[in-house]
Formats: C-alpha cells, structure tokens, sequence
C-alpha cells in the first residue's frame, strides 16, 4: 500500500476477514489519525480494529500490511514482513512504489511461493528462482554494473540496485558485498563524558553468487564475547573487542567460530544479516562536543558549540548535521556573520563552513557541516533571542545537542572482517568472484546533553 | 462518477480486445494507440506474438482487479482465451484470476475446473503444485467434489512441493466442509505424513493443518512427536521452526532432565537472528521451566542478552514487538533488571511506543540502589517535543517516587521541579502525579501542599490538572492557608470550567467547609449556587445532593464528607497479577502488546466466522445477520419482562440508596468526625437563608420522589400488568445515543431507579420504577429508546390517579434536561 493509502497489491489468503476489501481503509484511517484528540499520539505497528489484527511496517516509501483474525505472533508477521520486503527488493532491484506497480505479476507470483493459506512457506531467494517465471522490470536510471553504484555513496552505505533475476551483462563473474554497519548510540552529560554508549552492529551480506559456493569469513581473532563459555575466557582481560551479545544467520556453520572466528556458509542470492552484535562496552566516540550557553543581555542567549572529530585524518564524513532544541519562547535566531535577519546561513570563504538553520515551527537549530575530516574542529555560534527573561529553567529547554552522520572505513568496536575466502570454486573459470568488504558507522542516538 | 465511467469503458475495450485475439489471435488495428504491451496491429501474428499479446491483456486485467474494479464480466473470455495454452505465466495469471472471482461465478468456474484437474495431472511438478493450489483456494463448496481426487493424489504426489500444496488443501477443504476431511480419512493420511514424510516443509505443513483439524490439538502432542521434531528442527526454514516451537512450547517434559535436553537441543536458537525465533524459543524455556524457579531464573538471565540486541538491531516495529515482551518479563521479575537499567534508557530515534514502553520498564526495574540515576535520566525526557513522552516521562517519576515509599524524599523534590519548567502540560501532568502522590506517600504531603500555595489556577489550563489541584486543595486544605482562597479564585470562572474540575470543586468545596467552616462557607454557597444552576446533569445534581445532605443531616453529611482524605499503597491501574500472568501463557503473541488477554481482541469461536464466510459466498449478503447474532446475544425483552429483569435486575436492583452509594464511593465514614470550632449548623442556617438561590425547581410539587425506593422484579412484573392509571409521552433529541449508556445512572440521581434494561443499537429498554415519598404510590416506567431517531418513547403507570400526570410531567422534565 502507498503511503497515500492506495492499495498496490493485495491477497486475501485465508478469507476469514470478513469484508477485506475494507480493511486497507481501516488501516490508512488508523495509521494516520490514530487518536483524533492527540495529534501527538501516532498508530502503533500492531493494532486492533474489531477483532481484525493490523500489522504493517513500512518502508521503501510503501506499507507492508498483514491482517488476520488471530492472536498471531507479531514478531512472525513482522519479521516475514521484512522478508518479504527483501525479497522484493532481491527481486526488483529496488522496493519502492514504482517497483511493486511494474512488477505486480511477478510479485503475485512470489507471494504465492512464499506463503500458502497464511502459512510461510519458502522465503529463501534462490530457491524461488525455481518456481518464478516472470522477468522484473528493474528501475530504468541505475546503471548495470553495480560498481559503478559505489562511487556515489551519498547518505548511506552505497546502494545496490540489481536484481537476482537479471543476467550478468559483464562476464560470468559474481560478487559478494560484505557490510559492517554499526550504529553508534551515545549519550554525553553535561559535562561531557560519556554517559551510557552502545554499539548495534550488523554484518550484511549481498550475495550475487551463482550456485551456491562455500564462504569463509574470518573475523578478528581476539573477539570475546561476554558470557560465552568458550575458548576465550572472557574476564580479566581488557584487550580484544568485547561483544556483549550476538545472534547469527540461519544458514551459516559456526562449528569453528569458538576455535578460529570462521564463519562458514553457503549464502544464498540476495541480502542477510549474517550477524548481528550488540556492545555496550567503552568506545571512543569519533565526535565530541562542548556547549556553553552565555547570557548577552537578559532576553539574549549565546549559544557556542564546539565540535571536534576524533577520528583518523583519512577518514572524512560526508555530512554531518548537528541539531539542538531551543525554548518555545525563543523569537529569533542569528547567526553571526551571517545575515541576521532571516536566520539563514550564509558562507563565509570556506567551503566547509557550517550552515546554520532556524526551524521556526519546530523550535530547532540545525547546522549542516559538509566533509568533516577527521581531527579538525569547528565551531558554530547562533544568537538566541527571547520574549522572557533568561533564567536557569529556561536554559534547560535548551538541548540535548543531537548529531546525525556516517562515517564510511571507520568502525568503533574495532569488529573487523579478516580475510573472505570464496572455497569451492573449482567450476568457475578461473576468474574470481569480486569481493568487497566495507565498514560504516551511523549515528542512531548520539546525544549531547547540555 | 467520472471515473467509474472510464473504467467501465476500459472494461468493455479490455473484453474486445480479447475476443479479437481469441479470434485472429492478435489485436484489432490500434485506434488509440493504447493496445496491449506490444500492439502490431499486423495480420499474421505468430504464436509468440499472440502470447506476447494474450500476457499484455491478462496483466492490464490484473491490474484493474488489484485495485478493486471489477473484471468478473471478462470471466468466459478468460478462459476461452487461455485454453488450451502451455504458457504458464499466463495459466498462473488467469488462476489468479479465476481464484478471486470463482465465488462471484460459480457456474463458470466450473468450465475452469476441468482445465484445472487436467493440470493436476501434469508432468511439471510446479504446474501440479500450481493447479492443485488454486483448485483448492476457490473456496466455492458445489465443486469440491472436484477437487477430492486431485487432492487425495497430490497428498502422495511423489514430489514434495505438489504434497505441501495437498496438505494445505485439506485445511481449504475442512474450511469449505468439515465432514468430508473425516468421511475420506485425511486426517489420519496427514498423521501419517506429520510423522513420516522426508520433506520438512510438508511437516511442517501438516503440523499447522493439523493443529486447525484436530478436535483436540493437546494429543498431538506426545513426547516421540516433539523429541522427532526437535532432532530435525533445523531442516525446517525459520518460519516452521517457529511453528514447531509453538507447539513444543505446550509440552509437559515428565522430569527434570528432559526439561534440560530440550533446553540444551534449543540453546543456539537463542542466537539466531530471526526475533520470531529467538522469542519462540524463549517462550518454550520459559514455560518448560515454570515450576523449576531457580532455573526460571537462570533461564531468565540467559536470554537478557538476545532480547537486548533484539530490541535495537531491528526496524522500530520489532523494537516494539521485543520491547513489550521484554516489559512482560521485567514486570514479572524486575529485580532480575535492575542491573541492566542503562538498556531500557530511550534513545533520541526510537518510536514514540518504544519510548513508551521503556519508560514503564525503567518504572519497573527503579529500586533503592538505581532510583537516583533513573529519576535523574528520565528527568531529561520530561522536555521531548512530543508531549505524550513527555507526560510519561513525569508519571514515571511520579510511580518511581510512590514505589520507593520511605526514601522517596529527593525523588520527590524532582517531581515538584517540573513546575519550574513553566512549560504548559509539564506543569498539568505533575499536579495530576502529585493528586496521586499524596495519597500513596502521606510523609509527602507537607511537601506537595506547599509546592501549591504558590500556584496561578488560572496558568492551569487543563481540566484534569485542574481536578486534580482542586482535589488535593479538598482532601488536604487544612494543611495550606491559601487553600480556600486558591479554590475561591477558581469557583470564579467556575461556569467556563470543565464539568469534571466543576464537579471536584463541588466535592472539595464540601469537604474544606467541615475543616474550616467560617472560611469556607460562602465558598461553599457559591459552589453550591453555580453548581445546581448548571446545564450538565452530573453537576446539577451533585450540587443539589450536597445541599439536601448538609440541609437535612448535618451528621451525616460530616462522615460522608469530613472523613480523612483515603491513603492507598498502590492503584488499580497497574497490570494486575492475574491479567500478568494471562499475558504470560500468551507470550509470544500479540497480547503483550496490547496488554490485554486475547480473548478480548479476537473472535472466540473461530468456526462460526468461516460458516458465516460460506453463507455468504452462497448467497450473497443473507449471513451478514448471523455475526452480529453471535456477539450481541443480549436479551432483548419483547414480551416476557420476567426473563429481562431476571436476567438484568442484579445489574440494577441492589444500588437503590444514593447515600450509601455516595459513601461506597467516598471512603468508609470514619466515626463521626470532631465538631469543627464553631457550630456547622448555624453556619448551615446562614446556608438556608440562600435558600432561594439554590432552586428546587424539577421537583414539582406533588411528585416527591423517594430516594431510597424499594421493589423486587417479581413485583414490578405483577404491577406491570395491573396498574391502569397511565401516560404516555415520546422525548425527541439528537443526543439519544450519547444519553443512553448513563441513562440509569442519571435517572437514579433524581429518583428513579432502573430495575432492568437491556437490548442493543439502535432500540434499547429501560424498566425503571419509584416511589413517592412518605406515601405508598409507586411508579413504574417503560422507556424505549431508539438511538437511530432519537426518539425516547415513554409509558408511565402508577397506583395513584392523581399523581400519574404530575409524575409524567416531572419525569418528561427531567428526561428532556438530560437527553438535550
């Protein structure tokens, strides 16, 4: 379903929701008017409309939407929701709007393999290819060759839009991505230490190998994990990367991974996490950020904010924006050396020079810093003025600081992927598969209090 | 209308297309330069062409039938146009299609039925699958006896993805008709297959079906079944394992070490990253270790870790998801969290539910040795731009406080910071907190008083905050000198206020009057005045209640309204133990995030909703009554009021007395409290002299209703049927199906009370009786309210033939003050 509430494609499986052509109405007035007295109050992702349960994700710009009269659990739906998802995108190249309206047949035609009276059947990517016959139709604009993809990682880890379905134009070679994405949760106190951080990493894996071949990933060898009663014994030793809690893909062999840190598996076409880890021990936060609030008469504010990226010089972020809520009372915000009137930014010689930004109905600043280095500083200024004293109470309407950005070859738990060995590949001829192993980190909650 | 005129012709060009390509097999000359994927209009088409052209049509015919325009008129040219062909795109497009509109034309489906049972017999096994899969999705019961062979010889089909099909269809069939399952044995065929078939999924299938089939899914479940399951658990795709665990989750091990084997064969399923699975798995150690606490405990420990990885690594719906659970968890043993507070602490992008539901696990797990960090942490939410956070986040601190008990003082002092936030539903939301914090922490109370004296009522602009401020100033005015001169600001705007903070200044007026009579007396008068001459009932009549209390027993009127203000330990709000542990069995589902037992969201008997499905696909909309005769079984009284009032007088009989209502509501009356310094009474008389200014007026003056009458159905019934003295009188107003749910209540304010009503939307019944004071007449009424019009249709009966229009009128009066 659009986010404009039409429907793309629907299946009605099991028939006993009474009168489902109604049910897409039901959802969209729910999910978007939850409670008509609060505008604060958003729809839940699983909600009750007369005895029909609604349980729906959204992404790619799309509604995923599942009902069913049962108590169903919604972590099954939920999660064959997302497989859902990724297969389309498997499939399609892409899982947006457009994709699904031009691939609808092939989409029947998937749904139909992979669930059969509301019971899943097969999800696993290639074993589809056996039973699906429509060709997709993939997004005109993207190129074929997904490597050229890479050049332009823009916002997020470099997009790969190809499809499982579609022949490989160029030679017989294969590819196999292996992504380490981590997002990074921090909370700083006032004072600027690090309050409470945690690590929320995953290894994604694309796979666009054809049959199957047996993949060995090695990742470091002084890995630990808390708890885990294995080779390594976990306490006393304060070196190594230390996970507090991992979980792993369906089909992959961990028989040596206590003994080595392999991870054997034969990967199947398409997208996974191969694994997922979770640490809360003390990282260093490739950001830091110090904020002073300074009266400048008794209905001014100065704001100067300083942040500082600790990070390797090679490393650049693309972009990073910093954001900090203001007083409702606040009336007007300048930025020095910019033009004071309408609180937008202006440049000032250097081409990194942050840009300053009043959002008015949301009573926010936000400053977008392009191509952040790491080790350089910056520093930004905005003048807050407000229709009532300044006092110690207002102050704290102020923050908390929150900064959004990716950080592509930089890796905080130090987690790393040593070597990926393609074995088996004696059918192959001679040429070798292209292997890439990437790391990025995301900001998820990187907080600053004030 | 416009569109619906386009699609139409869309329909017709679509139905001439097709007989064109039936006919020459390629399309007609093009005239709109629209035609099919690839319209060469040429005359010699080759069969590729045709194909090409035949899955252009069928897809655009998809298409309109996805969004919901109706193609069923192109049904015979389907067919036609797809028979015979070995194009299987386009046998699985018109299969589609023949599946959604089989039960729109029954008649012609059954032309589809032969192509179909032929394809069941093909060499392909997926087009075996495939024709097997929609012979028994057509859901039309005159032609399952088509599909009974096909069927029976699928389920041995030597390939297994045409037998996961069969098995599924034996679930279709016993939806369509649950005699034929048992007349051909397939349940003992599926047995067989459960317990013996090579392929997994095919169990796994079987599994499923059978669960749904058998009359008593509890003896499936035997120890060779789950030990079978288990040794080949991870033949299954992720989805079945689920399935099996489910089942497994309702096994009683017969001893310890077989509880330890399971739990050993399950141990890696814990870290798999499918949540479906990992909380299946739980859900099966938890319920296998039930009666073993020390290794509940440890199972508890064990899989701390997985559900916290779980609750970030995923989209924000399964945060939510796993988060709920895990507050399931928490709630049953914070003790075993508290450790691990720092993971329940919101992160700036999770959900507003996340959020929500962290906060009540950081409620939780807050004990002596976290409370100051937590507090301290929560604190912080308390300016999120999104106020519902926000409020939560002061409730929090609020419950944390009241949870703690003793050693709340500082945590306390935190809450009473909020106020000088000066932000508008911050301060709302602590003065609500604070209502409750006085009644749960009386060493507090000093505290929180004081924090009121410096309050502005009127920057309080929500009305629950106002209630719960002016509540606070009635329970404890005697501690705080302002008090009365707080309430008498806000009595000043007492006629723009909310009837709710109307209704507690009322009660709060009352109550400081017997603290501090000469203060509060013209207080009180003023409340009084303005209460009785308001347009809402409620408020109305708890004035004119107080005033006739106070008027005739002054005695009385002190226990009802002088007693100390109640203290209580903890409140009914919080999730209940029972109703924990109904979620618990329901682990795993969505009851714990609703936070309710399943049985209050989905359909109890599940069979009646698939018989009502049949009816309808037979004949149209004719089953559409039987739903709603499945869940409104109430008695709707017609003839016999007998069966009503039996049925319904508890509902209504034993609440007769509207005194000791009002002080079942208030606490017990405590023993008569200390006479105030100067004398209520003659305070009382100034009181009287205001006479004029509280009107009695809706009592008119013969009718004299008693408050306390008493009847018994059995009496009512014989009355009924006697009384001849009678009238009758219809009430009209918009509001009736407002009015009605608290038309009892409202009517036993004046007098009346309900013996017995019942019904459902849109005619309701009420039988209501009274009695008039100090005489032995008696009234009954027959009220028959009909929300769609809006029409209350009144019949009044009593013994006395003097009092019965006097009664009539009054009862008119007050009817129409309450409906309009």
């Amino acid at each position: 379903m659009s986010l404009r509430g039409d429907t793309i494609i629907s299946r009605d499986f099991t028939g006993d929701v009474h009168k489902v052509k109604t049910t897409s109405e039901v959802f969209y007035t729910k999910a978007n008017r939850w409670d008509e007295a609060n505008a604060d109050e958003v729809a839940p992702p699983s909600f009750s409309v007369d005895g029909v349960q609604y349980l729906y994700i959204k992404t790619g710009g799309v509604y995923l939407l599942a009902t069913s009269r049962k108590n169903v659990s919604p972590a099954l739906v939920l999660e064959f929701l997302s497989r859902v998802a990724n297969i389309i995108k498997d499939y399609c190249g892409v899982l947006n709007e457009e994709s699904i309206r031009q691939n609808f047949v092939l989409l029947y035609e998937l749904l139909d393999e992979i669930i059969d009276y509301g019971v899943p059947q097969n999800t696993a990517t290639d074993v589809l290819k056996r039973y699906i016959l429509n060709r997709p139709i993939l997004p005109e604009h993207l190129p074929m060759k997904s490597s050229a993809v890479l050049a332009k990682g823009v916002g997020k880890a470099p997009v790969i839009s190809k499809s499982v379905l579609s022949r490989d134009t160029s030679g017989k070679k294969g590819e196999i991505f292996v992504d380490i994405v981590e997002k990074l949760s921090i909370t700083f106190n006032s004072s600027g230490y690090v309050q409470n951080s945690a690590i929320d990493g995953s290894i994604q894996v694309k796979s666009y190998l054809s049959g199957r071949p047996l993949v060995k990933i090695a990742l470091n060898e002084d890995l630990q994990i808390a708890g885990r009663s294995d080779g390594y014994n976990s306490y006393g030793s304060n070196y190594g990367v230390l996970l507090d809690d991992c979980n792993f893909y369906e089909h992959c062999n961990l028989d040596n991974f206590d003994i080595d840190r392999t991870i054997t598996l034969n990967p199947s076409q398409g997208e996974f996490a191969l694994m997922n880890y979770r640490t809360t021990r003390e990282i260093r936060p490739p950001f830091r950020v110090t904020t002073s609030l300074n009266d400048s008469g008794a209905f001014k504010v100065e704001l100067v904010m300083k942040i500082r990226a600790e990070f390797a010089q090679r490393i650049v972020a693309p972009a990073l924006s910093v954001s900090i809520p203001v007083p409702k009372s606040t009336v007007s915000i300048s930025f020095p050396t910019d033009n004071p009137r309408d609180g937008k930014g202006g440049k000032q010689g250097q081409a990194s020079q942050p840009v300053g930004t009043f959002l008015e109905r949301e009573k926010k600043i936000t400053w977008t810093l392009k191509k952040v280095q790491g080790g350089s500083e910056h520093i930004v200024v905005a003048r807050v003025s407000l229709n009532s004293q300044s006092s110690v109470s207002l102050k704290k309407e102020f923050g908390p600081v929150s900064l959004q950005f990716n950080l592509p070859l930089f890796n905080s738990s130090r987690l790393q992927v040593k070597y990926l060995q393609i074995l088996n590949q004696s059918a192959e001829k001679g040429q070798n598969p292209a292997r890439w192993i990437r790391y990025m980190t995301e900001s998820s909650s990187y907080i600053c209090r004030i | 209308m416009a569109p619906r005129e386009k699609t139409k012709g869309e329909v017709s060009d679509l139905k001439a297309k097709l007989a064109a390509v039936i006919k020459t097999g390629t399309l007609p000359q093009p005239k709109d330069g629209k035609g099919g994927s690839s319209g060469k209009g040429s005359a010699s088409a080759t069969p590729k062409d045709t194909q090409t052209i035949k899955r252009g049509l069928f897809k655009s015919i998809l298409h309109y039938m996805t969004i919901n325009v109706d193609m069923s008129g192109l049904f015979t040219q389907m067919i036609i146009a797809s028979t015979p062909t070995n194009d299987i795109v386009l046998k699985k497009m018109l299969y589609l299609y023949i599946c959604t509109y089989a039960q729109q034309k029954p008649d012609l489906t059954l032309l589809a039925v032969n192509t179909l049972t032929k394809d069941c017999g093909d060499s392909d096994p997926t087009v075996r699958g495939l024709a097997l899969r929609s012979l028994c999705s057509l859901r039309v019961p005159n032609l399952i006896e088509y599909l009974l062979q096909p069927l029976k010889t699928g389920l041995s089909d030597r390939d297994a993805y045409v037998r996961r099909t069969a098995v599924l269809g034996v679930l279709k069939v016993f939806r369509l008709d649950p005699n034929i399952v048992e007349e051909l044995e397939l349940e003992l065929k599926l047995k067989e297959m459960f317990a013996n078939d090579q392929d997994s999924q095919v169990v796994a299938n079987s599994l499923s079906v059978l669960q749904q089939i058998v009359r008593s899914p509890q003896d499936l479940i035997t120890k060779p079944v789950v030990y079978s399951l288990l040794n080949r658990l991870k033949e299954f795709s992720e989805w079945s394992q689920c399935a099996v665990l489910e089942f497994v989750s309702n096994y009683r091990p017969e001893d310890g070490d077989e509880t330890f084997d399971i739990m050993n064969v399950l141990e890696d399923r814990l870290q798999h990253s499918n949540s479906a699975l990992v909380l299946a798995t739980i859900k099966v150690f938890l319920h296998l270790t039930i009666a073993i606490p020390d290794i509940h405990q440890q199972v508890l420990e064990r899989i701390r870790g997985p559900l916290f990885t779980m609750m970030h690594n995923k989209g924000p719906e399964i945060s939510y998801t796993v988060a709920s659970h895990l507050r399931l968890l928490v709630e049953r043993a914070p003790m075993l969290f508290s450790q691990d507070y720092k993971q329940f602490y919101c992160r700036y992008n999770d959900s507003i539910h996340v959020k929500k539901v962290k906060l009540k696990m950081l409620t939780s797990v807050a004990d002596e040795s976290n409370a100051y960090d937590i507090v301290n942490e929560i604190c912080e939410y308390a300016t999120d731009p999104n106020e519902t956070i926000s409020r939560e986040s002061i409730k929090a601190v609020g419950t944390i406080a009241m949870n703690l008990g003793q050693t709340a003082d500082g945590l306390v002092e935190r809450l009473l910071s909020f106020l000088d936030m000066n932000m508008d539903h911050v301060t709302a939301e602590t003065y609500i907190v604070m209502a409750d914090m006085v009644r749960c922490l009386p060493d507090q109370v000093e505290k929180c008083v004081d924090a009121l004296a410096l309050l502005k009522s009127v920057e309080v602009v929500s009305p629950e905050a106002r209630e719960a401020i002016v509540w606070i100033l009635g329970a404890y005015g005697d501690r705080l000198q302002e008090a009365p001169y707080i309430l008498e600001t806000m009595v000043l705007g007492f006629d723009e206020d909310h009837a709710r903070t109307q209704l507690a200044l009322l009660t709060a007026a009352a109550k400081l009057f017997f603290k501090r009579p000469p203060e509060c007396h013209r207080l009180l008068i003023d409340v009084l005045e303005k209460g009785s001459e308001s347009a809402n009932q409620d408020v109305h009549d708890r004035a004119l209640f107080y005033f006739r209390l106070l008027k005739r027993d002054i005695q009385a009127a002190s226990q009802v309204l002088g007693s100390a203000p109640p203290t209580t330990a903890t409140f009914g709000e919080q999730l209940g133990s029972d109703l924990k542990d109904a979620l618990f069995k329901e682990f795993n589902s969505l009851s714990p995030l609703y936070g309710e037992p399943a049985s209050n969201f989905v359909a109890g008997d599940e069979e009646i909703e698939y018989e009502i499905d049949l009816y309808e696909n037979a004949g149209g909309e004719n089953g559409a009554q039987g739903g709603e005769d499945a869940n409104g079984g109430a008695a709707y009284a017609d003839t016999n009021l007998l069966d009503l009032s039996d049925d319904l007088a508890s509902l209504a009989a034993p609440v007769a007395d509207p005194q000791a209502q009002a002080s079942a509501a208030q606490p017990p009356p405590q023993q008569a409290a200390p006479p105030a310094p100067q004398d209520p009474m003659a305070l009382l008389d100034m009181l009287d002299v205001q006479k004029p200014a509280v009107p009695v007026a809706p009592v008119a003056p013969a009718v004299r209703l008693s408050p306390s009458p008493s009847m018994d159905a059995g009496k009512f019934q014989q009355l009924w049927g006697s009384l001849a003295n009678q009238d009758s009188f219809v009430v009209s107003s918009p509001q009736v199906r407002a009015r009605v749910p608290e038309l009892a209540n409202s009517m036993k304010a004046i007098g009346v009370i309900t013996m017995a009503s019942g019904g459902q939307e849109p005619v309701y019944k009420f039988y209501q009786y009274a009695q008039q004071e100090g005489a032995n007449s008696v009234y009954l009424v027959e009220l028959i309210a009909n929300t769609q019009g809006g029409a209350l249709s009144v019949t009044c009966k009593s013994d006395s033939a003097a009092l019965i229009k006097p009664f009539a009128s009054f009862y008119q009066q007050s009817l129409t003050s309450y409906v309009t």
